[in-house]
Formats: structure tokens, sequence, C-alpha cells
């Protein structure tokens, strides 16, 4: 019976296991740069949701808009690398910013919902994978 | 068929009012409003999209038990064959007395 062995290029073991010595480093940049359509979109969206519509003229003063971040990458609960897009800080009344951005989120019975954050998410998905894609096959190729 | 109206016929057993827009009777014990959140077009063939995506929120609204409410919708909208994307309570209203709760659908439409 013919016997058939298969050995990988050397270049590509290395590269493997240099991988798997960096897969921390190179998770927690796929993260950042994939998280920035999304931080891009939520933020164009956010602006757009702000004293939209109101019953009376916007006091808006621009804290609420300044506070989106993303955040640290970071490990959740499950041991899977994360990050978030969102609002933090309070603003200069003390109020909380992820307190107004979840009350223009969601709304409240007198008061009309202006998603900003969830259809972010939707919209800006597949920009995010692509641009993880890429960052991921920039990283492996630097290795 | 839309998604409002798919949402309306099968919430229609529960006989609370549901509405697009803030126009809902808010001294009912229970209200729901229908908030847009996304529609989009997926999966193309000749640079034309085969499948539309649309994503609601259900912004559930209630002075009773909220959780026989939520159960009960919730089964109603499996049971129509919706995907529920997410689900939450926000908050007790202080001043109204009412109970806030969401719950994320989506469902997918042959464009």
């Amino acid at each position: 019976m013919a016997v058939v062995n298969y050995k990988l290029p050397d270049e590509i073991l290395e590269k493997m296991t240099k991988l798997g010595e960096k897969s921390d480093e190179v998770i927690k940049k796929v993260l950042q740069e994939g998280a920035e359509p999304l931080y891009d979109v939520a933020k164009q969206n956010l602006k757009d949701s702000i004293g939209r519509d109101t019953k009376q003229e916007s006091r808006s003063k621009g804290d609420l808009l300044k506070s989106i971040r993303i955040t640290w990458p970071f490990l959740d609960r499950n041991g899977n690398w994360s990050i978030k897009v969102g609002c933090e800080g309070i603003d200069s009344k003390g109020v909380s910013n992820a307190l107004k951005a979840s009350v223009l989120e969601h709304g409240k019975s007198n008061q009309v919902a202006r998603p900003w954050l969830k259809p972010s998410g939707s919209k800006a998905k597949k920009a995010c994978i692509e641009k993880m894609k890429e960052v991921f096959e920039a990283e492996v190729d630097k290795l | 068929m839309s998604i409002y109206e798919l949402i309306r016929d099968t919430l229609q057993s529960l006989n609370i009012p549901v509405s697009i827009n803030e126009n809902v009777d808010k001294n009912a014990v229970s209200f729901i409003i229908i908030i847009p959140l996304y529609d989009g077009f997926d999966v193309f063939a000749d640079n034309k999209p085969g499948i539309e995506i649309n994503e609601v929120e259900l912004a559930i609204y209630t002075k009773g038990n909220y959780l026989k409410l939520v159960k009960d919708i919730t089964d109603l909208l499996i049971e129509a064959d919706f995907t529920i994307t997410n689900r939450r309570y926000i908050e007790f209203e202080k001043d109204t007395k009412l109970h806030h709760y969401i719950i994320d659908v989506a469902m997918e439409f042959s464009y």
C-alpha cells in the first residue's frame, strides 16, 4: 500500500507558531480597528437623533455627542475578547451620558424614541467584519 | 404584507393597542409602540437584492404584571416565525406607573 506524507512548509509552521504566541496582541488590534466603522456610523446617527423633532427647541450643548467612545478591548466573563462603542461619563450638569443615550434610544411613554445605536450596529456590521478581516490579514503578513 | 401589519395581526389576540406612531391610547393598562430600527437588503444575485431584512423594536408599556404579558407576546412572536434579537427591561416610570420593556424583532422578506 502506498504511503503519502504531507509536510507543511517551515515558513507557514513558523507563522502559525508566532500567531499563537501573539494572538492576544493581534486580536486587540483587530478589534480596535474593526470597531471604527461602527464608531463612525454611531456618532453620525447620534448626531442626527439629538434634538430631532423635539416639541421645544433643542438645548443640546453637545456633551452627549462628545462622550461617545470605543472602549479598550476587554476579556468578557466567557473568556472572549470584546470591545464596545457607547457613551460614558457625566455631562456638564452631572447627568449620566449613558442614561441620556438610553432614553434617546428607547424613549419613554411620553417621549418619542430616536434609536441610534441599534440601527448603527446593523448598518455597520458588514463594514466592521471587512475591516477586521483586512487588519487580521495585514497582521498575519507582518509575522 | 409589511412587518408592521404582521406584528399587529400576530398580537391581535391580546387586545392591546399596537401602533407604529405615538397616537396610541396611553390611558390603556397596556400598550405597545412599534419603533422602526433598520431596513436593509441582503443576499444579492445579478446585482439585485434577494432578501429584505426589517428590524423593529416593540416598546411594551404596562401597569400590570409585565412578566406574563412579555411571555405571551414572546410566545406569539415565536409562533409567527419572528426572530427575537433582544429582550430587556428598561425601567419603571415613577410618574406614569408604567413598566417599560422592549423586544427587538427581525423578519426576512423575499424581495
